[in-house]
């Protein structure tokens, strides 16, 4: 629009006849648009803006999710610390089959695994539970199992929590 | 534009203001006129009396606008909808620095371009002229008179991309350079087309003089 352009007639005949054009709408109303331009503009400028659309609920409902869980996972832990790992070194030991571990005295029988105990950890925590399940595949599976059966020849260390700890315990205290 | 006297104004009832009349009604009756500021602070303020104001006192001088770029009255329509929508939605980006009313034909023209951007190779030569030519064979084509009316229906028969550079630089002033930007295409096709586009309507005028 800043130089000057070469205009034809045909280019001044249109531009004049259209800047030239009365301020009313002609009677034939060619110019004027039909009834439902404006019906569609109204509907359209008349919706109310939604505040808060599903996309913003459903993310603020999985933040709230989120957050909740983690919030359960951090306070709902153990409160007691959980017991240390036998001291023993963990060495190989031949298979043993049940019916020999049967035949060991009860305080070198294995014990079930530990469990954080809410009694004062004397020897009538242990009592009432179910006996260890000697299994051979349990005892391979659970090196500490076979840890806590003594070689012929070596001293026997007991693990912290077994029956003979627990009395130990119980006549030191 | 003048501001309407309170007292008129105080004839306007809010909510739904004329539910019986139809904006034919309206346009051609002239009821109230507003000024820039006070359109654009009411249309802000979701004032659905403003917001009818605005449409009465537009829509004829933007649908004489679209209807040159459009094929036929029903796509011009089609764009003036998308445009005013466009207009109400964006007019806190009105600042008051221009007439409100070019800031609207700026907006409408873009509606028209993004409507026929649209079309698949808008801007494109039409080698055949006589497929078009035929379409003129009618009494109305060929009338002596020539109003703005049977101008447009000349105008609307050229092929998009013809109409649409014709527009731009016979009637709305634009450089080749400038339509070659807005249309996204080279300035020779943009001055290519300008040429068939007047050679397309003299042949169209020469005849309805002759006839």
């Amino acid at each position: 629009m800043t130089e000057q352009q070469a205009q034809s007639p045909i280019d001044d005949l249109f531009q004049k006849t259209f800047e030239n054009l009365p301020d009313s709408p002609a009677e034939s109303g060619w110019d004027t648009p039909s009834d439902r331009v404006w019906q569609h503009v109204q509907a359209k400028i008349s919706k109310p803006r939604k505040i808060w659309g599903t996309q913003s609920l459903v993310l603020i409902a999985a933040f709230v999710l989120v957050l909740s869980a983690g919030l359960y996972w951090m306070f709902s832990g153990p409160t007691e610390k959980p017991l240390a790992p036998p001291d023993v070194t963990p060495l190989e030991q031949p298979v043993v089959s049940p019916s020999s571990t049967s035949d060991l005295p009860i305080e070198n029988q294995p014990v079930a695994a530990p469990k954080p105990s809410k009694g004062n950890g004397t020897a009538n925590d242990t009592q009432g539970k179910p006996a260890p399940h000697n299994s051979t595949e349990e005892n391979k599976a659970k090196p500490g199992n076979n840890a806590a059966q003594p070689l012929p020849g070596s001293k026997t260390t007991l693990p912290p929590n077994s029956t003979e700890a627990a009395k130990k315990k119980g006549e030191g205290n | 534009m003048e501001a309407g006297s309170p007292s008129h104004k105080n004839l306007i009832p809010s909510g739904n203001p004329f539910p019986s009349i139809t904006i034919k009604h309206f346009v051609q009756t002239n009821m109230q006129s507003y000024s820039d500021q006070e359109l654009v602070s009411g249309v802000l303020q979701g004032s659905s009396v403003h917001q009818t104001a605005l449409y009465r006192q537009f829509s004829v001088p933007m649908f004489r606008v679209l209807l040159r770029y459009a094929k036929d009255k029903s796509e011009a329509e089609d764009m003036l909808q998308d445009g005013f929508v466009r207009v109400y939605r964006d007019m806190g980006q009105f600042r008051g620095e221009g007439a409100l009313g070019g800031w609207i034909r700026r907006i409408m023209v873009n509606t028209a371009l993004s409507h026929l951007r649209k079309q698949r190779d808008f801007v494109r030569d039409v080698p055949d002229f006589n497929v078009f030519e035929s379409k003129f064979h009618t009494e109305e084509d060929f009338a002596s008179n020539l109003d703005a009316q049977t101008l447009l229906s000349y105008l609307q028969r050229l092929p998009p991309g013809y109409r649409t550079v014709f527009n731009f630089y016979a009637i709305e002033g634009f450089s080749h350079e400038e339509i070659a930007e807005q249309l996204g295409i080279s300035i020779g096709t943009s001055k290519s087309q300008l040429f068939k586009a007047r050679e397309f309507l003299k042949k169209i005028l020469n005849k309805s003089f002759i006839s």
